[in-house]
C-alpha cells in the first residue's frame, strides 16, 4: 500500500471556544475521499486545514510528508496543491481567464506562454474554453464555481481539496465535472466535501462522515451503504417507526430505518439511506445522553 | 506530373525557412503540384532538427492567443515598459486600486484634504485641524482598500499559493501608493511652514501598520483602529494644546518607528502563519 500522502493525528480546533475539530485522526492516499455530514459539522475546518489555510489548535499534520507549520515546507506544499474554497471570491471585472491567469502567477507560472497555455488547458478541462473572456460577473453559478475549480486544477497538483465543488452545477455539468475529477485521482489525492451522496457514490472509493467535529464514519462507500441493508423499504404507507419516510414518484413511500412494514418490499439501499441512517443513529444517542 | 524536381540543396533552404522570396514562392508553387517534391519535403522535416522546423502547436497557440485573448490593461502594459516583470505587473494591475470605484473614492477624499488645505492655508486653525485629521488617513484607507477581503475577494485562494504573500501586499502597497500620495503631496505644497511635509510621517508609519497588522485582521479593520486613535489623538491635542501637538517630536519618532515596524511584522508574521488576514 503506497503511504499517506494525508496523515492527520489528534488534530483540533476551536473557534472562540466553539469545537470545530476534535481529536481527529485521518490518512489518505491516492484517490477520492468523500467528506459527508451536516451543516457545523466541521468539513470545511477540515478542508481549510488540509488547504494550509488554517492550522490545527493541538495535534500534528503531514502533507505530501511535508509540515504545514514550517515556513519552506508549507511553500513546498503549496507548490503541490490545489484547493477550491466554499465561498468563492473573484476580483472585480476579472474574466474567467483572467483571474486563473491571476492565480497561475500566485502558483509560480511566470513564463507568460507557457501560463497562458496551463490556463487554458483549465479552462478547457471545466468546460469554460469557449466563454474564457467573458466577465466573472455575467456568469452563472455553477459557471462561477467552475472558475474556481478551474484554478485549483493548476498545474495537476498532488493534494486537490474541494469544497462543495458540485454546488450550482447541473446534472451535465457534474457527468463532465467528475469524469475530470476521476482522471485527476489516477495519480492525486482528492478531498471533496459535499451535501451531494450521489456525487460521493459516483466518485470516492472511500467516505469520511463528520458530525460535531468528529469522525462517525471512515471506510469505502460499499461499507457505508451495506449498513442499510435490510432497512429500507417501499410501502403503501409512511411507517411511523421509520427514522425518515418520503413519498416516492411511484407513489408509494420508502421507509428508511424501519422494522418491515405489512406488504413492503426490501429495497437495494443508497449512500443517502445509509448517511441518514447514520445521522438518525447519532440523534437518537443524543436524545438518550440528553435525557 | 512535372519532369522537372527542385533542386535538393533549394529544397533544403526551403524546408529551413532559408530561400528568398522570390525563390520560397517559386519553390512553394512547384512542391504544391510535384508528389515526388513533396515526399523529399516529408523527409527532410522528418529529418530535420526540432529547433529548424517551427512548432506548428506552438504556431497555432500564438495565433489563438493574437485571436482570442484580451490586450493586457493599458496599466499593466505600462507597468511592464517601466521594467516590472510580467508577472509582477499583472498582480499589482490586479489590485482593485486601478479601478473606478476606487480612483472615485480617493478623488472625493483629495477635494475633501483640498478644502481643508485651503482654509488651513487662510490661517485658519480649523483648517489646519481638519488636514492633520483627514491627510494622514488618505495613504491608509486606500492601501486597506487595495487588498483586504473586502477589495479581492479571492484571499483565501490566495492563501494557499507558494508566491509570498508579503511580497504581493508590498506590491499593491507601492502601486497605491505611487497613484496616492504624489496627489496628496502636491495639496500638501499649499500648506504652510512644516505642516506641508511633517503630516506625511503620520500617514506613512499609520499605512505602514495596517500592513503590521493585516497579520491578524483585516487590513480595513485595522485602518478602522487606527482612524479611531487617530481622531482620539488630535481630539486631545486640539482640547489641551495646539492640532500641531500630534507632530511634537517624541511623536514623530513613533511615527517612525511604526514606519519600520509594519513591514518588519509583516514579513515576520505572514512567513509565521502562513496567510494575511483572518480567516474563520
Amino acid at each position: 500500500m503506497s503511504t499517506p500522502t494525508v496523515h492527520l493525528s489528534g488534530v483540533g480546533k476551536r473557534f472562540r471556544g466553539a469545537v470545530a475539530l476534535e481529536d481527529l485522526d485521518l490518512s489518505l492516499r491516492p484517490g477520492i475521499t468523500g467528506l459527508l455530514g451536516p451543516n457545523g459539522a466541521g468539513k470545511t475546518t477540515l478542508l481549510r486545514i488540509l488547504a494550509t489555510v488554517l492550522k490545527a489548535d493541538n495535534g500534528t499534520v503531514s502533507l505530501l510528508g511535508r509540515d504545514p507549520n514550517a515556513p519552506d515546507e508549507r511553500t513546498d506544499i503549496r507548490r503541490r496543491l490545489g484547493y477550491q474554497p466554499q465561498e468563492l471570491g473573484f476580483p472585480r471585472g476579472f474574466s474567467s481567464f483572467a483571474f486563473v491567469n491571476y492565480m497561475a502567477v500566485l502558483k509560480e507560472w511566470s513564463e507568460t506562454r507557457t501560463r497562458q497555455a496551463e490556463v487554458r488547458r483549465v479552462l478547457a478541462a471545466v468546460g469554460l474554453a469557449d466563454i474564457a473572456t467573458k466577465r466573472i460577473s455575467r456568469l452563472s453559478g455553477g459557471q462561477r464555481r467552475r472558475v474556481g475549480l478551474a484554478q485549483a486544477l493548476l498545474g495537476a497538483p498532488d493534494l486537490l481539496v474541494l469544497d462543495e465543488p458540485t454546488t450550482g452545477l447541473d446534472p451535465e455539468q457534474r457527468a463532465s465535472l467528475r469524469q475530470v475529477l476521476a482522471e485527476i485521482a489516477t495519480a492525486s489525492t482528492l478531498v471533496i466535501s459535499t451535501h451531494q451522496t450521489e456525487d460521493v457514490a459516483a466518485l470516492c472509493e472511500r467516505v469520511i462522515v463528520l458530525d460535531e467535529g468528529r469522525v462517525h464514519f471512515d471506510g469505502p462507500v460499499k461499507d457505508l451503504v451495506a449498513r442499510a441493508a435490510g432497512r429500507v423499504w417501499l410501502a403503501d404507507d409512511a411507517e411511523p417507526s421509520a427514522q425518515t419516510s418520503w413519498r416516492t414518484a411511484s407513489g408509494g413511500y420508502r421507509n428508511v430505518g424501519a422494522s418491515a412494514p405489512a406488504g413492503a418490499e426490501l429495497v437495494e439501499p443508497t449512500l443517502e439511506d445509509a448517511y441518514l441512517l447514520l445521522r438518525g443513529t447519532r440523534s437518537s444517542e443524543s436524545e438518550a445522553v440528553t435525557a | 506530373m512535372s519532369q522537372y524536381h527542385v533542386a535538393p540543396e533549394d529544397l533544403h533552404d526551403w524546408v529551413r525557412g532559408g530561400s528568398g522570396s522570390i525563390a520560397s514562392m517559386s519553390v512553394e508553387q512547384h512542391v504544391a503540384r510535384c508528389q515526388d517534391c513533396r515526399s523529399d519535403v516529408a523527409a527532410l522535416v522528418a529529418s530535420a532538427p526540432t529547433h529548424a522546423v517551427p512548432d506548428l502547436a506552438d504556431v497555432w497557440s500564438r495565433v489563438r492567443d493574437e485571436i482570442e485573448l484580451p490586450p493586457a490593461s493599458g496599466f499593466e502594459r505600462l507597468l511592464a515598459r517601466l521594467g516590472l516583470p510580467s508577472s509582477d505587473a499583472t498582480l499589482v494591475a490586479a489590485a482593485s486600486s486601478w479601478r473606478g470605484p476606487w480612483l472615485t473614492a480617493l478623488c472625493a477624499a483629495l477635494v475633501f484634504v483640498a478644502a481643508a488645505a485651503a482654509a488651513s492655508a487662510s490661517d485658519s486653525s480649523a483648517g489646519t485641524s481638519l488636514f492633520l485629521l483627514v491627510a494622514p488617513l488618505v495613504p491608509v484607507f486606500a492601501v486597506a482598500l487595495a487588498y483586504g477581503p473586502e477589495a479581492s475577494g479571492a484571499l483565501e485562494q490566495e492563501s494557499t499559493v507558494p508566491y509570498p504573500l508579503a511580497r504581493l501586499v508590498f506590491l499593491r502597497t507601492a502601486a497605491v501608493l505611487i497613484g496616492s500620495v504624489p496627489v496628496v503631496v502636491l495639496v500638501g505644497l499649499f500648506l504652510p511652514g512644516r505642516l506641508s511635509w511633517l503630516w506625511l510621517l503620520p500617514a506613512i508609519g499609520f499605512t505602514s501598520t495596517v500592513l503590521g497588522l493585516s497579520v491578524w485582521v483585516s487590513p480595513m479593520r485595522a485602518a478602522e483602529g487606527i482612524t479611531l486613535g487617530w481622531v482620539a489623538a488630535v481630539a486631545c491635542a486640539v482640547r489641551f494644546s495646539t492640532v500641531m501637538a500630534v507632530l511634537d517630536g517624541r511623536y514623530l519618532a513613533l511615527y517612525c518607528v511604526l514606519l519600520i515596524a509594519g513591514p518588519i511584522t509583516l514579513i515576520v508574521g505572514s512567513r509565521r502563519f502562513g496567510t494575511i488576514g483572518r480567516i474563520t
